[in-house]
């Protein structure tokens, strides 16, 4: 302990918090059944673009980056909207923090050990399509296929600290629905707009409801500006400056998410 | 005698919403002291414990351990802790849970390999301390408790009532290396509902009722009071016992 200063201890904690749930996740074999539901699921995909007669290669990385992506956010719903309750409840919560770990450290070390561990999984995953790819479709891999495959990654990181920030409020099961509803809404944030945009609405009765959405859509992240799903197959990608600024708008999202869950979790008696 | 106080409490209160779990509770823990925590149920032992270690914050009052503010994380390196229902990582075994504490605990990597074996054989762990602890009994999640709360030598042990879940003969042992913890020197806050168990490990008892501090003192004088007010049936719980002569 001597010499070290908070800032180390709070990074080494974080690290052997990371890892000891990325371990804790292989033991519950989590990993394991996502890895073989990756497998099949992606194989049906090939199967599925086998058989179609126009442009085998996009509806294959539609598909499988569609499974990627759902499979993704559905996993990290689950597991950190329910983390806090389920280390309390095994008092494994009370021995961690006894041991001089802070809140900050143990809240960064389980959502980074979660988001690892599905970052890894979803990169076998791609690595896998990219072979398929190869092998049957002859097709080529662009920027876009990395771009798409980083934007999700990003997507789930701040979709991990919000979950685990609804599960400070509600049960696990509710904080995941809570969590879903954001995600759709997020995800329409372009269509709410374009639509909040018509000036008739305005004059509605539930003009101060429109106004309100139209705020909110504007302060939280447009994932559909992540979704570059529908670009894979055709010779386009995103400009790396846009990619780049998506790539930094979610760490702003990611770190605003951990300040406010911080904020909660410091007053929260365990 | 300020450099021997291990915890100091003072004036500390603890609510939940519109419910005072501990009123105006003052106290100090002196160096190489076995102390005992003894109350009825919902009498703010656990809620207490749990201030100590940083899970519950005080509503009011000051805390002090090794006379330096409680807030201080890292404080907590010098605290060996065993909950009252250890449930752990049932994916681990106990050598890695041990592990695992020990790092969390800045403990360098060798010594913590040299320290595992020797307290888990001390334990009877030795050996079925390599298999996951999804497997063990209560007795043995408890010991593996009681093996990571030893692991990094502390110099204060808070246990929550560490006899549970064993059996005659482990509690037996357990109580020789409470005694043999109490003579080297270690200062121990033990939680207990067993007044047997109190009277052979701590030197010192604090009873906690109804969310006060009742008693402080020497343990035969102390338990001498309570086993009396026991005695004249004055209730202590804040539920009380009812009729028997109707179920029988």
């Amino acid at each position: 302990m001597s010499g070290m200063t908070s800032f180390n201890y709070f990074l080494q904690n974080t690290y052997l918090l990371t890892k000891m749930r990325f371990f804790l996740l292989l033991r519950q074999k989590i990993a394991w059944m996502t890895g073989v539901f990756y497998f099949c699921s992606l194989m049906i995909c090939f199967v599925m673009a086998q058989v179609s007669f126009v442009n085998a290669h996009k509806i294959f990385w539609d598909f499988a980056m569609g499974i990627i992506f759902v499979s993704q956010l559905g996993l990290v719903f689950y597991l950190c909207s329910s983390l806090l309750h389920e280390e309390k409840q095994k008092r494994s919560l009370d021995l961690t923090i006894s041991t001089g770990v802070s809140r900050a450290s143990w809240l960064a070390g389980n959502v980074l050990g979660v988001w690892v561990l599905l970052s890894l999984l979803a990169l076998a995953a791609f690595v896998f399509c990219i072979f398929i790819s190869f092998l049957s479709f002859e097709g080529q891999i662009t920027a876009i296929h990395l771009q798409s495959f980083f934007l999700i990654l990003a997507e789930t990181l701040v979709v991990a600290f919000m979950s685990f920030f609804f599960s400070l409020f509600f049960r696990p099961l509710l904080a995941q629905l809570l969590s879903l509803c954001v995600l759709i809404f997020l995800h329409s944030s372009q269509n709410i707009n374009r639509i909040l945009e018509d000036p008739m609405l305005f004059r509605l009765p539930s003009a101060k409801i429109l106004l309100l959405l139209s705020g909110l859509s504007k302060l939280l992240p447009p994932f559909d500006w992540f979704d570059l799903k529908p670009l894979l197959g055709y010779e386009s990608s995103i400009a790396w400056s846009t990619f780049t600024l998506l790539l930094l708008l979610s760490a702003i999202w990611t770190f605003l998410l951990y300040g406010l869950s911080l904020l909660k979790l410091k007053d929260l008696d365990l | 005698m300020t450099e021997n106080i291990v915890l100091s409490c003072s004036k500390l209160c603890k609510s939940f919403a519109t419910k005072n779990v501990l009123k105006d509770i003052s106290f100090e823990i002196y160096s190489g002291e076995s102390v005992a925590l003894v109350g009825a149920n919902g009498a703010g032992k656990s809620t207490l414990i749990k201030i100590l270690l940083g899970l519950v914050k005080s509503t009011k009052g000051d805390i002090r351990l090794f006379d330096k503010d409680i807030s201080t994380p890292q404080l907590r390196q010098r605290i060996g802790y065993l909950p009252e229902i250890p449930g752990y990582w049932p994916e681990l075994s106990a050598y890695e849970l041990l592990e695992y504490m020990g790092r969390l605990r800045q403990l360098p990597i060798a010594e913590i390999k040299k320290r595992q074996v020797k307290i888990l054989a001390a334990l009877g762990l030795k050996e079925r301390g390599h298999q996951r602890m999804s497997g063990y009994s209560k007795g043995m999640l408890q010991r593996s408790g009681l093996a990571q709360a030893l692991l990094h030598n502390p110099d204060f042990l808070i246990l929550d009532e560490p006899m549970s879940g064993l059996d005659p003969r482990a509690q037996e042992k357990l109580k020789i290396i409470l005694k043999e913890l109490s003579k080297s020197g270690k200062t121990l806050l033990i939680s207990s509902h067993s007044l047997e168990d109190v009277k052979n490990l701590c030197s010192r008892v604090i009873v906690l009722e109804k969310s006060y501090l009742k008693d402080d003192g020497p343990t035969a004088e102390v338990l001498k009071s309570l086993i009396e007010r026991y005695r004249n049936s004055e209730p202590w719980d804040e539920d009380q016992l009812g009729e028997w002569h109707d179920i029988f």
